[in-house]
Order: C-alpha cells, then sequence, then structure tokens
C-alpha cells in the first residue's frame, strides 16, 4: 500500500540557540511510514534557518505576525491554502496559538485542520493561575504570588524566604536573593512582560521534562520523559536523555485524563531531592526537543498529525530509556537570491 | 498617454531576522466617513482638529450590554459614568436609555443636578466628598457610597444636624485576581472591615444601609473576576440579612468593562481579546443567581460601565501638518492633535486611519503631536502609509475620558461634534476663544 | 555624488550594497527614480520625465525626491563626504 499524500503547513522554523519546534517537528513526520508529505513551510522572518535547510520544505511562505491582528494573519493563511492546498496546520509558537485557536472553525471549513487545545485550556495553564490550576487537578506546584506593584513586596516576604524566582506572565525568570533584587527583576520584567510578575517559592532540586500529546478525549497518546543534560544561557536544553520515570508518566496522563488536553504539550517540573515533582510550567505545543521523543520511539508529530486528520491512534507506550540528544549548530553556505526572494516576494 | 499613478519613492532597508512588514500585503483600513457624513466635510465645516460622536453607536452599544444582562437576570440598573464623558449631550443620551447618574465628586453631582437627573437616581462615588457636597446629596436624596471610615462618620454627624436620613451604601474591595488590586478606595472584604462598617451602619439611626459597591479594576479583561466579585457582595448581602433580618436592595458592580482599544504592551490587538457584554454577563448574572441569595430577594444590578459604553462612539478628526525624516532615517509624521486632547494616548496603541486611499506602501512611523513638548508623541511605532501634508485622518476609539481629561495647553480646546440619528451633525462643546480663558482671569489692582 | 559602485538593483526592486552587506526594497517608483539617479541625470531632468510620466505636480515630486535622496544617503547608497555639499 502507498504512503498517503498530504500537505502539511508548520511554522516555528527558527532553529537558532532559542530554537522552535518546527524543523523536529517536520523530521518527525518525514520519517512517517505513512505519509507522504509534502511541506509548506511558514515563517515570520527572513533569516530562520528552516527556509534554508536542502529539502527540508517544499514551499516557504511568509506570514504576518499575530500581533497585527489574527484576521491579517488567517487571511494569509487563506491565500496560501489557494495555492498550496493545507491538509494540516501545525503552529509551534505560543503568541500564535490564540489566533488559530479562535479560528480552527473556520479553517476547518475550509478544509484545513489543526489539532489545538481549547480556549480554556489554554489559559487556565496561564502561568499566573498556576496556583489554581495546582489545586484543581490535585498536583504540586510552587507556592506563588502575583505581584502587581512594588507595595505587594512585605506581603511576599511575609509569604515565602529567600530565593525566590521572578517571573514573567510568558517568558523570563530571574532568581532573586533579597528585596533589591526582586525590586529589579520586577522592573525589569514588568517592563518587558506587563504585570503580574510572579513570584514563585524557589524549589530545589533538578529540572525534568515531558513532551506529551492529548487526544482531546483524556488519552495520552504519547509521553517521554527527559532530563536536560546541558542548559544553555538562554534556559535551553542543549543535551538531553529518556527518563524510566513512571512518576512522570503518572503525573502526565493525569494532567491530560482531567483536562482532556487536547494537543501537544510539556510539562516542566523539578525534581527536589525528596523525590517529590513540581509542577513549574506547561506549554501548549509541542517542545523543540520532540525529535528525541521520535528518536526514542514515539513519533509524537506523526500521531498529532493523525489525530488533526481525525485518524484513530493508539497510545504509545513504549520507548527507548537512556536515548539522548545532543545539539549541535552548522554554518550552512546559501545564496543571497533565497534571501532575496524571501524579502521581496514572501514567497519561495 | 495616460499618466501613472504616482506613489512617493521610498527605500527600505530589509533587516535580516526581524521581520520587515514593509512590502506584505496588508489592507490598509480606511475611514472615509462617520454615520454617512464625509470626514472631509466634517472638518470643512467644524474646523481641525474635531472631536466627533456618533449618537448611533452610543445608543446601540448601550442596546447591546443592556440586552446581555437583562436577558440573564431580572433587575438590571445602569448608572452613567459621568468621568468618562459629561458633556450634556452625551450624558443626555444614556438618561435617555434608562441611565441613572454615577457621579465622583461635587462638581459632576452639580452637573448632574442641572442636566435634571433627580437626585435620587444619582449614584455618589469616590474618595472626596466635603461637608457640603454630603449636604447636597442627603437634600436630594442621592445613595451615597461611603469610601472609608472617617467618610462614615462625617455622614452620622451631618445626618444628625440635618435631622434627615442618608441612603447609603459601601464601596468594597477585595481580591479577584486581578493586578493591581485597588485596594486604595472602599473598604477590604477578606480582612473583615467591609463587615465592620456594615455592622456600624446597621447600627447608625440615620444611615439606611442600601446596597453594597465595588469597583475592581480598570481594563479588565477577565469576567472571571466580576464572578468572584459578585460572590464576594452576594456573601455580605446574605451576612447582613442573617445578622439584621434586612435584605439590601442592590449591588452595584461598578465599570472596569475593556474597551477594544489594544493597550500599551499588550500583544495582541484589544478587538480581539476584549471579552464581550455577554462574557461579562454570563459570568457575573450566574454567580449572583448561583449565590445563597433566594430568588424573590436578588438585589437589583446596578452597573457603572463607562469606558466600554461610549469609547467606540468617539473619533478624533486631525489634519497632517508636516512628514519629516529623523538624523536616523526614520519616518516622523506630526499631526495637529496631541496627548493634550488624548489622555488616553498615554495608555493605549490608538488606532489612527487615514481617510482616503493611501499609498499601498506601509513604513514604520512616530506620529507626533503638534505640541512643542518632547512627550507629545501619539504613537511610537505604527505601520503607517505615506500621506500627504494636509492629509485628513481619523483616530478612533477616543470617545472615554479624552474629553474629561484633556488641557488647555498652548493652544484652544477644540469643537466637539455629535451626529444624530438622522445623520445630522451638531456641535455640542463649542471650540474655546480667548475670551473663554481670559473670562477667569483677574489682574491684580 | 553618485551611487556607489558597489551597489547592485534588480529589476524586482531588492537592493544589495556588497560594501556594507545590507539589503534594501524599493516601490516601483523608488526603482524607477534610482535608475535615473544612477544615470547620473539631475534633478531638474528627472523630475522633467517624472511629472510627465506620472500624476504627480512639480513641488511634490520636489520634496519626495530630497527625502527619497537623504534616505539614500543614510544608507550609505550615495555618499557624502562633506556635510556642506549641496545636491
Amino acid at each position: 500500500m502507498g504512503k498517503q499524500r498530504i500537505r502539511l503547513a508548520v511554522t516555528g522554523l527558527n532553529n537558532t540557540d532559542s530554537p522552535g519546534p518546527g524543523v523536529p517537528f517536520i523530521r518527525g513526520v518525514k520519517e512517517s511510514d505513512i505519509f507522504d508529505v509534502h511541506i509548506i513551510g511558514l515563517v515570520y522572518e527572513n533569516l530562520e534557518p528552516g527556509i534554508y535547510m536542502e529539502g527540508l520544505c517544499d514551499r516557504i511562505f511568509q506570514i504576518p505576525y499575530p500581533s497585527s491582528g489574527s484576521d491579517e494573519l488567517i487571511e494569509r493563511i487563506e491565500y496560501i491554502h489557494q495555492q498550496e492546498k493545507i491538509d494540516v496546520l501545525v503552529p509551534n509558537f505560543d503568541a500564535e496559538l490564540f489566533s488559530f485557536m479562535k479560528n480552527e472553525e473556520r479553517l476547518r471549513k475550509q478544509g484545513i485542520q489543526t489539532f489545538l487545545p481549547t480556549l480554556t485550556q489554554f489559559q487556565e495553564r496561564e502561568k499566573h493561575r498556576l496556583p489554581e490550576y495546582g489545586k484543581k487537578y490535585g498536583i504540586r506546584v510552587p507556592a506563588s504570588l502575583n505581584l502587581g506593584s512594588l507595595g505587594q513586596i512585605t506581603e511576599m516576604e511575609d509569604k515565602f524566604d529567600y530565593p525566590v524566582m521572578v517571573k514573567g506572565q510568558f517568558y523570563d525568570a530571574i532568581q532573586a536573593g533579597n528585596k533589591e533584587q526582586v525590586k529589579q527583576a520586577f522592573m525589569k520584567i514588568s517592563a518587558k512582560w506587563g504585570l503580574p510578575v510572579i513570584v514563585q517559592e524557589f524549589v530545589s532540586g533538578t529540572e525534568v521534562n515531558v513532551v506529551a500529546l492529548g487526544d482531546g478525549k483524556g488519552n495520552t497518546v504519547g509521553a517521554v520523559p527527559m532530563r536536560k543534560q546541558y542548559i544553555t544561557d538562554k534556559g535551553k536544553a542543549w543535551g538531553g536523555i529518556t527518563l524510566a520515570d513512571e512518576k512522570m508518566l503518572e503525573l502526565t496522563r493525569s494532567v491530560i485524563g482531567q483536562t482532556k488536553w487536547r494537543g501537544g504539550m510539556e510539562l516542566e517540573l523539578i525534581k527536589t531531592r525528596a523525590g517529590e515533582y513540581y509542577l513549574v510550567e506547561i506549554n501548549p505545543r509541542i517542545p523543540a526537543w520532540v525529535y528525541l521523543a521520535v528518536g526514542a520511539g514515539q513519533n509524537i508529530p506523526e500521531a498529532l498529525v493523525k489525530l488533526a486528520l481525525g485518524m484513530e491512534v493508539k497510545p504509545m507506550q513504549a520507548y527507548k530509556i537512556g536515548k539522548m540528544f545532543v545539539r549541535y549548530s552548522y554554518d550552512m553556505i546559501v545564496d543571497l537570491e533565497k534571501f532575496a526572494a524571501i524579502s521581496m516576494n514572501k514567497e519561495i | 498617454m495616460e499618466k501613472l499613478k504616482y506613489e512617493k519613492p521610498v527605500i527600505s532597508k530589509i533587516t535580516a531576522g526581524v521581520p520587515s512588514k514593509f512590502g506584505l500585503p496588508a489592507r490598509q483600513k480606511i475611514i472615509s466617513e462617520i454615520d454617512g457624513i464625509p470626514v472631509s466635510k466634517l472638518m470643512e465645516e467644524y474646523g481641525s482638529p474635531v472631536f466627533v460622536f456618533s449618537e448611533n453607536t452610543i445608543r446601540n452599544t448601550y442596546a447591546e450590554a443592556r440586552q446581555a444582562f437583562e436577558t440573564r437576570y431580572p433587575k438590571v440598573q445602569f448608572a452613567w459614568s459621568y468621568k468618562t464623558n459629561y458633556l450634556d449631550a452625551v450624558c443626555n443620551i444614556f438618561h435617555d436609555e434608562g441611565s441613572w447618574a454615577e457621579v465622583v465628586s461635587g462638581f459632576e453631582f452639580e452637573k448632574a443636578l442641572a442636566i435634571g437627573v433627580s437626585g435620587s437616581q444619582i449614584l455618589f462615588n469616590g474618595p472626596e466628598k466635603s461637608e457640603k457636597d454630603l449636604t447636597l446629596a442627603i437634600n436630594h436624596n442621592a445613595c451615597v457610597h461611603i469610601d472609608h471610615f472617617d467618610e462614615l462618620y462625617l455622614l452620622m454627624e451631618i445626618t444628625q444636624k440635618l435631622d434627615k436620613k442618608a441612603r447609603v451604601a459601601i464601596r468594597v474591595n477585595m481580591d479577584t485576581g486581578i493586578y493591581p488590586m485597588w485596594d486604595r478606595f472602599g473598604f477590604n472584604y477578606e480582612n473583615g472591615e467591609a463587615w465592620n462598617a456594615i455592622n456600624r451602619i446597621m447600627l447608625a439611626d440615620r444611615l439606611e444601609l442600601i446596597g453594597l459597591h465595588t469597583h475592581i479594576g480598570t481594563y479588565i479583561m477577565a469576567p472571571s473576576a466580576y464572578a468572584i466579585a459578585a460572590t464576594k457582595l452576594a456573601n455580605l448581602l446574605v451576612a447582613t440579612h442573617s445578622k439584621f433580618g434586612h435584605w439590601l436592595k442592590y449591588i452595584d458592580l461598578g465599570g472596569g468593562f475593556a474597551s477594544k482599544n489594544t493597550l500599551k504592551g499588550a500583544y495582541m490587538p484589544g478587538s480581539e481579546t476584549c471579552p464581550t457584554f455577554d462574557d461579562y454577563a454570563e459570568a457575573i448574572t450566574n454567580a449572583l443567581i448561583s449565590s445563597e441569595i433566594p430568588h424573590e430577594n436578588l438585589p437589583t444590578l446596578f452597573l457603572e460601565t463607562g469606558r466600554a459604553l461610549i469609547d467606540d462612539a468617539g473619533y478624533l478628526l486631525t489634519t497632517v501638518l508636516a512628514n519629516k525624516r529623523s538624523s536616523t532615517g526614520r519616518r516622523n509624521m506630526v499631526i495637529d492633535a496631541g496627548v493634550n486632547l488624548l489622555f488616553t494616548s498615554f495608555w493605549y496603541n490608538l488606532g489612527v486611519y487615514p481617510s482616503k486611499s493611501p499609498s499601498e506602501y506601509l513604513e514604520e512611523t512616530t506620529i507626533y503631536g503638534p505640541l512643542c513638548m518632547n512627550i507629545d508623541v501619539i504613537r511610537d511605532a505604527i505601520n503607517f502609509p505615506h500621506v500627504k501634508t494636509g492629509d485628513q485622518l481619523v483616530i478612533e476609539r477616543v470617545g472615554a475620558y479624552n474629553v474629561t481629561q484633556w488641557m488647555q495647553f498652548i493652544t484652544y480646546r477644540p469643537n466637539v461634534v455629535l451626529i444624530d440619528l438622522e445623520g445630522r451633525s451638531h456641535v455640542i462643546k463649542k471650540k474655546e476663544d480667548l475670551e473663554t480663558l481670559k473670562n477667569k482671569e483677574v489682574k491684580p489692582e | 555624488m553618485e551611487i556607489v559602485k558597489e551597489v547592485k538593483i534588480s529589476e524586482n526592486g531588492f537592493v544589495f550594497n556588497s560594501k556594507t552587506g545590507d539589503s534594501f526594497n524599493l516601490n516601483p517608483t523608488g526603482l524607477a527614480l534610482i535608475k535615473l539617479i544612477s544615470e547620473g541625470k539631475e534633478l531638474d531632468e528627472i523630475k522633467k520625465e517624472f511629472v510627465s510620466a506620472y500624476e504627480v505636480d512639480d513641488l511634490t515630486f520636489e520634496k519626495d525626491f530630497y527625502e527619497f535622496f537623504t534616505l539614500l544617503k543614510h544608507h550609505q547608497i550615495m555618499v557624502q563626504s562633506d556635510p556642506l555639499e549641496f545636491k
């Protein structure tokens, strides 16, 4: 039986030192035994490495940032759809999820399938709501306080001992050891990510992560736990290894089961020396290290595409333990023409 | 031979990595008319800049809000937030639609009375109420929303002096998960201060407690916060009944609904993330109906929504004064409306649009106002088409706060125009002139 | 002042300055204008050609021309070594 031809549009081709998941996602789907994929790369910037990688994408289109308005973004996708007929669209940035979730139905009507979390699932996991989330689903999370102004530092000091983690709503985390450092971190983070600024109790331990996929009915279709072996100064894993940790998998299944999570996700956990797990963050999409899961035997990208197409997917349970990934950087030699083409015509 | 369409010649650097939206096939929105009247005609008649309000939009927005609440809850009463926009013509529309008045100063109280609002339909909020103001309110049977204990005791003193009863409510502040939490106004719920105040009032001879008020913040994007607020006020209402056998008449959830404007620093445009009236209504009314208050004793729900009711109805029409390049080659544009007229430009990325079909190419631009002041920036970075000196632009969603917070600085404040339901335009506030300003000045003898 | 010889202008409006490594994007009128400038034509001559070919008046074009010129200098596509040189 021949492979099924599908046309897949993917964002997040920014394989830089703080990589997006697009390229590893495409690698995963290309290794599929059942799909023969035509890849439509969607890029925001003209230097996203995925544009220049030989044999990765069949077509490339530049799309406007979601901040310029969902309509503009979706209309651009519709324009691309007219030319390329997209079967499945996989957005890979947190910031674009809102626009795509809101327009899921509009895209579906035109034949573009996605497989995204619901707006409720997306919102209740937001960082400043983590304590409620932990309470609701019975998951241990670090105690935290949302700071709306520096006036609340006294309240914070009543609640926590130093050090604390000061975090932005979307990104950034700074460890602070005293009041002055909290103030500085507050100013820096609030200027960039707005309010509230989240102060979390510092939990010391090892950072471990799970990449997982929920089918939207409560089943965990795939899940692979990993420990970061080396973390770059941008907080990204440069190397990681799959773990045999039943507790992490249980926790993942419990989150997905209770929330009926739909789509890819990454759980960021801290494992304390006492063997307790604290949930620090839930990313509502597949992480950039997803190819480790593929290499360990769970082709999560392929499974996500199957779910988007409405195909049945049996939960994957086995994976190879002790598989490692090591990231590397590599200088491609490219011609100015490609850069000129994406800059001028907005498509290749 | 027919001539080619001219477009200003532009060269733009392609910034590697950073997205250059230059040349992306973006649609540029144009506002060429307001309620059927061409922008050019309005400016010809009323000058530039000029504020224009649409009665049609005001009434439609109000109807939308009312419907959202009235289809979900039996007793709903809006009170127009004067501080948001207290032009008589605007207030009149809201009162005509059935709104009461919500005022926060002696001046606003006098204004509402002068417009013809009955004192018993005025809610008197705010931290600043002098003895004179409170006496006025008591004599007109208004409802005083007490902000702090000093005000409570002052009221007891005045009512005794006047030998009159005052109808009162208390303002309650609380944690609804909103940051920053507005705890500077009213009595705190969590630490028991609000309950304390209720007890004190219930025991006072000449104070009649009829309602509870809260105002959790401004530009609240989370309807769930209102649900928390409604639940907490309902708890106080039930507690008051169990202790004193008295059902309070109303719960006032204040204002703070977001408008479709985009806050500075927000990633997505406000028009997409702003909850609808239905979202707010659903959260609030569900919380009240599912509270322990028996159905027959459900209080009237007061809403003091200001911004969300009026922002969309106001436009500022302005003219391009100059286009220039900064020393770094950046495009700058100067328009004839500055921050003196657009207080809200300090916290919103206001929408600025051409009034006629502009060039196809957009370029990142800084839009400056006309003031000889460095802070006079209307938009610090906006992708804007090329327009010429004298071209007319429209700034939308400026109906809230601007015509109350505007400043008279180095120039006269402009005409304010209302377009009525028949599409006729009227000046509702005349442009100032030298006389207006000199009027109150006195030279020492 | 002339267009720096390291600058290459493509027919689709893509400009590459190999001396600085910067690339640029021209709109169609910008492309037409830069071609005339690169032919060494003076403002008066260029203005005449533009006003007869496009729907534009003298003054508007002159303003736009100088603004464009400023940008070319800013982007080092043309070089002005003496700030008092007027062209």
